[in-house]
């Protein structure tokens, strides 16, 4: 189950053949700051399989959302090197690969639900000039698939905080992107409505099978959701663990959440975390 | 009563409209039947009923001078304006032009537009040409800073968002930029809507013979105190005309909130 402090991924290969996602190697990420380099993230090597659903997981400043943000290509690495699909992010970026779905769910509150969802027809034309569209479902269809038919012309203040992070995803996934990072959705949301986006996005993630990257500070939500769960130290931020926790959740009985062996699994979890 | 809804919303319709209107006519009655009685002389104060008249009897003359003060707010509410966006959307993207022109332009603001109003008429002239000026200095300066201000209003999480989606700068400017400065190009569009009048009736004080400016001068020179309320009572139309359009385009365009 536990793949051990130093994390091997060509263990995780021989066992999985899918091609990779993200390759990640010797990769550091440090802001300039007074006297020097702030260093957020060090010495980060991971391998992500095509299809799989990562969850992030570390306290405070273990550089979560700036492993995203390298992946995005909103942040440079400062040494070692980060691969997508065996490309630079920022190409991957311009070939749409990428969607991010951010805490708030940034719509833009001039929009509607429906001229929110198109955002990202409308824009990048220029970089995306000459490639040809992913097939996907549409904007109507993924308002169905969200459950929000017949809100198309709602404006994001008329929508519950669930809705409109429903809304932020489907914006993400409007353009069929292979990999959708998402930094801490649900964290603003109740644990009713956390627990059924969490059951949604599994939905979605099962039937478009696209990687996820999902950053998180609930140890249920890390464990609930993820194929393997990364958990990170800070100070600096390091990978300091990778957990397989598909095992635990595959010989589960009854639901999963109270299941003995996934209860233990998530002790084990927190157990890692105290020491981060 | 607490708990009913309907005599509620009968109380907002008559918070709004037969209020405010009994007010005022109260306040006309008082005017019209106390200054006779106290015994000023028409040629001070007149009364409202007079004023009337004079509207009715002279109408031609009223819209003659309305004319010049219109054209010359409105030319300055748009040029004012515009120049402002432009400039604003300049100190948005060149921090340089920004941090070399906006305290200068801040220091320019301090000047009263009544100490600038000569110095325009001294260059230009006395036609209809410096009062536009006058008027749309008037309208810059809040539209500047406003604009400037809501062209940056953009999280980071917007920018980021623009960026995963690699749009273009134009496509930033005018998907996300541009709608969210709206809601403070308005807030100084009504400030304008007002001020251009100021702008145009100060230019005319300065120097003209035609226009409300020009009018209001004139008539106090005359003792025309009739004439006078009238013209004054037209600028105030005027402003309120302008004012009423541009928030009923604001209803319009910004539906959200």
């Amino acid at each position: 189950m536990t793949t051990g402090l130093q994390p091997s991924p060509e263990s995780v290969s021989t066992t999985d053949s899918r091609p990779l996602a993200i390759r990640a190697r010797g990769l550091d990420v440090g802001y300039p700051a007074k006297g020097g380099v702030n260093v957020v993230l060090t010495g980060l090597d991971l391998e992500v399989r095509e299809g799989e659903f990562l969850t992030i997981i570390g306290p405070s400043g273990c550089g979560k959302s700036t492993l995203l943000r390298v992946v995005a290509d909103l942040l440079s690495p400062a040494a070692g090197s980060l691969e997508v699909f065996g490309d630079t992010p920022a190409a991957a970026r311009r070939r749409r690969d990428i969607g991010f779905v951010f805490q708030d769910s940034t719509l833009l509150p001039w929009r509607t639900v429906m001229e929110n969802l198109r955002l990202p027809d409308e824009v990048g034309k220029k970089a995306r000039a000459g490639r040809p569209g992913a097939e996907g479902p549409d904007a109507a269809e993924l308002l169905r698939m969200i459950g929000l038919a017949g809100r198309e012309n709602a404006y994001p203040h008329q929508l519950s905080g669930g809705q409109r992070q429903r809304v932020a995803i489907a914006r993400a996934l409007l353009s069929r992107p292979r990999i959708l990072l998402m930094d801490e959705p649900f964290g603003a949301l109740d644990e009713i409505t956390r627990d059924r986006l969490n059951d949604e996005l599994l939905g979605l993630w099962q039937s478009m099978r696209m990687t996820i990257l999902f950053v998180t500070h609930s140890v249920m939500e890390a464990a609930y959701l993820g194929d393997r769960v990364a958990i990170l130290a800070s100070n600096p931020g390091r990978l300091r663990e990778l957990e397989d926790i598909r095992a635990a959740k595959a010989a589960a009985a009854g639901p999963i959440r109270e299941d003995p062996g996934f209860v233990r699994s998530m002790a084990h979890l927190r157990a890692v975390l105290r020491t981060c | 009563m607490l708990n009913s809804s309907s005599p509620d919303a009968e109380g907002s319709a008559l918070a709004r409209i037969v209020l405010p209107a009994f007010g005022a006519l109260s306040l006309l009655a008082v005017w019209q039947f106390l200054l006779p009685w106290l015994g000023v002389p028409k040629f001070i104060v007149p009364t409202p009923a007079q004023v009337a008249l004079r509207i009715a009897a002279d109408p031609y003359l009223l819209w003659q001078n309305l004319l010049p003060t219109l054209i010359e707010s409105v030319c300055g509410f748009f040029i004012g304006n515009i120049a402002a966006i432009l400039l604003a959307i300049a100190f948005v993207y060149s921090k340089t032009v920004e941090r070399a022109y906006f305290p200068v332009v801040l220091f320019l603001n301090t000047i009263p537009v009544l100490a600038i109003a000569p110095i325009i008429i001294l260059i230009f002239g006395i036609g209809i040409f410096p009062k536009i000026i006058i008027a749309s200095i008037i309208c810059f300066f809040p539209t500047l800073v406003n604009m400037t201000r809501g062209l940056d209003a953009v999280s980071a999480n917007e920018r980021e968002l623009m960026h995963v989606l690699s749009a273009s700068p134009l496509e930033i400017f005018w998907k996300l930029r541009a709608p969210r400065s709206l809601p403070f190009l308005f807030a100084s569009l009504r400030i304008s809507s007002t001020a251009c009048v100021v702008g145009a009736i100060v230019g005319e004080w300065i120097g003209a013979n035609k226009g409300l400016g020009a009018l209001i001068i004139q008539s106090t020179f005359n003792y025309r105190s009739d004439l006078l309320y009238a013209a004054i009572i037209l600028s105030s139309s005027l402003a309120v005309v302008i004012f009423i359009i541009v928030t009923t385009i604001e209803r319009r365009v910004i539906r959200y909130q």
